[in-house]
């Protein structure tokens, strides 16, 4: 115990030496004096210890104090820092609020941007380890992707060794009939094992099971169907839904957020799910209409997947080469299918973003180093009078500090403001838009990017600045003027800021080019003045074919009576927004080897006046007649692309062609249209035939309607017309073309609008950066001009040598610049169309301007200095 | 430089300018009789070493000092130099001076 005393007296490092010498000395007495005189010194040495070791010990700490605070170290030397650097800001709240005020537009940009990133791209598909989840798509001599047929499916699913289970969807839209208004509502059929694959159990009643399949007669609901068709009531399973016509019990209700994932649209699209007929999954191997997902088995890979199904079809190419000869498959993992594209796009705005922040953070490094070198002389005193360079460094930063942290505050607001805004600006069809909102995430991502620009604008001037040399600075009275480091240091942030300008400029204005490149195509439609409504008729009353000519024959006989409509027709699927294809056998050619060769032609139903409404032109031959109809004759329309592929430099009608190879079913073409971009804008114009509705089968048709006058009038009665034939047929996703067209556009838009917008922002940035700099330091020169020109040297050649000086540094910028430009290529390529990845005007125009404020803001504070006669220059002390 | 510090370093200087501080304590209650604490001998050689006067290095260990090493201590130029100061003071000072 009184060993424990002595040790406990003493300093820590003296400890060991004082309670060893005791110790060998106690021991020594023990031998000579006894035991118990020996314990008697000890602990008379241990008592008499303990004051001049406590004493020394407060002794010591408080030295080390005053020590701590001449070198200007410790908690207490960086709450001082901080506290003057406020005082100083206060001083100047000008300068505060533009820096605080652009480092939060920054900051805000670039959180609010990273939120949206964060919510459509980054976040999982809400299923239980959706990473496991793939897309199995067939790829052909058509190309990549698409679906696939229903037995492709089921051998898939017989021969695979790579997958815990497969499911086949057949997305379709039926009409819920049975309600006051009938409504058309998406879903899909499914098979059974999709349930078990996704491993969501039904959060009522039970999931869809294999006998389901044999003859469906039930449906399993979505949570959103549920409540908004049912009131979310308590009773409905066993209940009866009706969907075209046809009665299904409801068996079960999914949880929330719950959907089968499709290639086709994005979560939460599906409001039912009816169990896939068996039927309809082994019929027809050569028609691909049912997209398939598929679970990987733990420990498979995407690249294992795919050369397991490789191998099946290889195998289903030589058991059936007609149907399957060319095909293959691609797998894709779900999420990036879904989402790559859109997450890709958004990144890039988000690297723009970062881009304008870094052009901000350039100003305000640039702004700090100027007011360092005027605070040189306050800097050497305190070297002098023993702060060390930490502690230099460390005052200079603190007001870097304040103002990231005040930047970063006000950003966070930005960002919310922003998010809400972007909700509204956002394009309808980006996914999980309703979603947007200010997480943790977020919130971390924007104190990193504050703390980034506290950093990147406020480390480096704090640690050149540091750098003082005392004896220099203190006879220059600190003027200003900074060593050769510091120079370059300014020079480069100037250089920078003008690269980075140039580069956000160039793939602004390719992106603004190449909107206007699409949005300038010619489409082969005219779009002003057409209105569409989707209407679809099914159910047991439409099940014969010429129930649903007789329909369609009634509707546009009442929609051409209403008043405005100048002409009327129908067609399968609208210009612009796909459709479906096939190969096809020219006659004349030989018999193809499998039905993957020959011309890919569009398969579209048109009825009536539809090439009319359209503004389609006819270039030879006829149109469809309402004869072609009911006839049954094989009469087509084909498009001219399809003319020229097929008979090139000859007339094409008369001509035929088939879809069938064994045996064949000849289609005659009666005319020749104009072409379309059926695919959407940025894909040409592919072969198309137009066929008469009886043979074109039932497919979901598109009544087209070309008026003049209130559009909003017409459309009302349009919609009258449609509901008096079958008030249970309702028409549905009614809209302008016009406005279909301008939503093709609207992502397209959205990226163009921003990175315009952050261009501007930039170039204004890295204008106003390089003004400022320049001008502060060709300002504190004033006394060097006024020394040469006392010295005799004329004002044009101090104005020469300025201005020299600032186009010098413009000048590297635009080269490194042009090297960024140049890195940047293959980024922008991949989302520019019709236009080359540089732009030489933007660059020449970008750099001309950079260069002549850079001039400018040499010039200005130039011209100014030298009027000012060289005495009172030199006296300006 | 205080009386006590004198004595320290003079101690050190007579244990032939390599001493730890068992020894110091023993030598100066030999030749003064006065019997003084190890804190005051140990802080009294630290404050000696801040001043630079002395250095130290360590020295072996033994189980009867519980495994703990030796500290043994020499006087620096500057120690000395500061002995010859303060002696020089104090001889001038005494000059002339009858008790």
């Amino acid at each position: 115990m009184w060993q424990r005393v002595l040790g406990l007296a003493m300093p820590p490092d003296l400890r060991d030496a004082v309670v060893g010498d005791a110790a060998e000395e106690f021991s020594l007495r023990v031998s000579r004096d006894g035991y118990r005189t020996a314990v008697r010194w000890y602990r008379w040495q241990a008592l008499r210890s303990v004051l001049p070791g406590v004493l020394h010990g407060i002794a010591r700490a408080r030295a080390k104090g005053r020590a701590d605070h001449n070198k200007g170290d410790g908690m207490m030397g960086w709450v001082k820092d901080l506290g003057l650097a406020f005082r100083g800001l206060r001083k100047r709240p000008g300068f505060a609020m533009t820096v605080v005020v652009t480092l939060a537009l920054g900051v805000g940009a670039t959180t609010a941007l990273f939120g949206v990133f964060r919510t459509i791209f980054l976040a999982p598909i809400p299923l239980p380890d959706s990473h496991e989840l793939v897309l199995v798509m067939e790829s052909g001599g058509f190309g990549c992707c698409g679906p696939a047929s229903g037995p492709d499916y089921l051998d898939w699913r017989e021969r695979h060794r790579s997958f815990e289970g497969l499911a086949a969807l057949n997305p379709v839209s039926l009409t819920l009939t049975g309600l006051d208004e009938p409504e058309r509502m998406a879903g899909t059929y499914v098979t059974a094992s999709a349930f078990a694959m996704l491993e969501v159990e039904p959060a009522q009643g039970r999931a869809l099971v294999e006998e389901d399949q044999e003859n469906p007669s039930v449906v399993v609901l979505s949570h959103r169907l549920w409540q908004n068709i049912f009131g979310a009531r308590p009773d409905v399973l066993g209940q009866a839904l009706e969907l075209n016509g046809t009665p299904y019990t409801v068996v079960g209700i999914m949880p929330e957020d719950f959907d089968v994932p499709s290639p086709w649209g994005w979560m939460g699209t599906h409001g039912y799910f009816l169990p896939f007929p068996n039927e309809d999954l082994s019929q027809n191997r050569g028609s691909h209409g049912y997209p398939v997902i598929a679970r990987l088995a733990p420990g498979m890979t995407l690249e294992g997947a795919q050369a397991d199904m490789e191998r099946i079809m290889r195998e289903l190419a030589e058991e059936y080469p007609q149907t399957n000869g060319d095909r293959s498959v691609r797998l894709f993992e779900l999420h990036d299918y879904l989402f790559g594209d859109v997450g890709r796009q958004l990144g890039l705005i988000l690297g723009a973003a970062a881009l304008v922040l870094l052009i901000a953070c350039g100003n305000v490094a640039g702004l700090q180093l100027a007011r360092a070198a005027g605070r040189e002389g306050e800097l050497s005193v305190r070297a002098a009078l023993g702060a060390s360079r930490g502690a230099v460094v460390r005052l200079l930063f603190s007001e870097s500090f304040l103002l990231a942290l005040g930047g970063g505050v006000v950003g966070v607001a930005v960002a919310f403001g922003a998010v809400e805004g972007l909700r509204w600006v956002l394009p309808p069809n980006m996914p999980r838009v309703d979603e947007l909102s200010i997480d943790g995430w977020t919130l971390g991502f924007a104190a990193g990017a504050a703390a980034f620009t506290a950093l990147a604008f406020g480390m480096l001037p704090a640690l050149l600045a540091s750098r003082t040399s005392l004896a220099s600075n203190l006879k220059e009275g600190g003027r200003g003027t900074l060593a050769p480091s510091k120079e370059r240091a300014r020079d480069l942030f100037i250089v920078g800021q003008v690269a980075l300008g140039l580069v956000l400029a160039n793939g602004a204005t390719l992106l603004v080019k190449s909107y206007a490149e699409v949005r300038g195509q010619e489409y082969g439609f005219e779009d002003e003045g057409v209105v569409t409504m989707a209407i679809n008729p099914a159910g047991p009353r439409y099940a014969e074919g010429s129930a649903v000519q007789s329909y369609y024959d009634e509707v546009l006989r009442r929609v051409g009576d209403v008043p405005g409509v100048t002409s009327v027709g129908t067609v399968s699927r609208l210009p612009l927004f796909g459709g479906s294809n096939g190969n096809v056998w020219v006659e004349g050619q030989p018999p193809r080897r499998n039905s993957g060769e020959g011309p890919l032609v569009e398969v579209t139903v048109a009825t009536g006046d539809y090439f009319e409404v359209m503004g389609i032109e006819l270039l030879e031959g006829r149109l469809l007649l309402p004869e072609d109809s009911t006839t049954g004759a094989t009469g087509v329309v084909i498009n001219k692309a399809l003319a020229e592929k097929a008979w090139p430099g000859e007339s094409a009608l008369g001509r035929r062609f088939s879809y069938s190879d064994d045996p064949p079913d000849w289609l005659t073409v009666v005319g020749v249209v104009a072409d379309v971009r059926q695919w959407g804008p940025e894909r040409a114009p592919q072969g198309q035939a137009y066929f008469p509705l009886a043979q074109g089968g039932r497919s979901a048709s598109f009544l087209t309607v070309r008026g003049s006058g209130s559009l909003e009038e017409i459309t009302a009665s349009v919609r009258r017309a449609v509901l008096a034939v079958d008030p249970s047929v309702p028409p549905s996703d009614v809209s302008t073309m016009s406005a279909r067209v301008e939503r093709t556009f609207a992502q397209r838009r959205f990226y163009t609008t921003l990175i315009g917008l952050f261009a501007v922002a930039a170039l204004f940035l890295a204008a106003a950066g390089v003004y400022g700099t320049v001008s502060y330091f060709v300002a504190r020169r004033v006394r060097e001009m006024g020394i040469r020109m006392a010295l005799g040297a004329p004002a044009t050649g101090i104005l020469g040598l300025v201005v020299k000086r600032g186009v010098r540094l413009a000048f590297y910028g635009v080269l490194l610049g042009l090297v960024g430009v140049w890195a940047s290529t293959s980024v922008v390529e991949g989302l520019v169309y019709g236009t080359k990845a540089v732009s030489f005007l933007t660059i020449v125009g970008g750099a001309g301007v950079l260069v002549g404020v850079t001039v400018l803001a040499a010039l200005l504070p130039a011209f100014r200095a030298v009027r000012v006669p060289p005495v009172l220059a030199l006296r300006s002390e | 430089m205080g009386e006590f510090e004198q004595l320290v370093l003079l101690a050190v200087l007579r244990l032939e300018n390599d001493a730890y501080g068992m020894e110091v304590r023993g030598e100066i209650e030999k030749r003064t009789g006065r019997d003084i604490s190890y804190g005051a001998v140990y802080t009294a050689l630290d404050r000696l070493e801040t001043k630079g006067y002395v250095a130290h290095r360590m020295g072996e260990s033994s189980p009867e000092r519980g495994g703990r090493a030796r500290k043994y201590f020499r006087v620096q130029p500057e120690g000395r130099e500061a002995l010859r100061a303060t002696r020089r003071a104090l001889t001038v000072m005494w000059e002339g001076v009858a008790l």
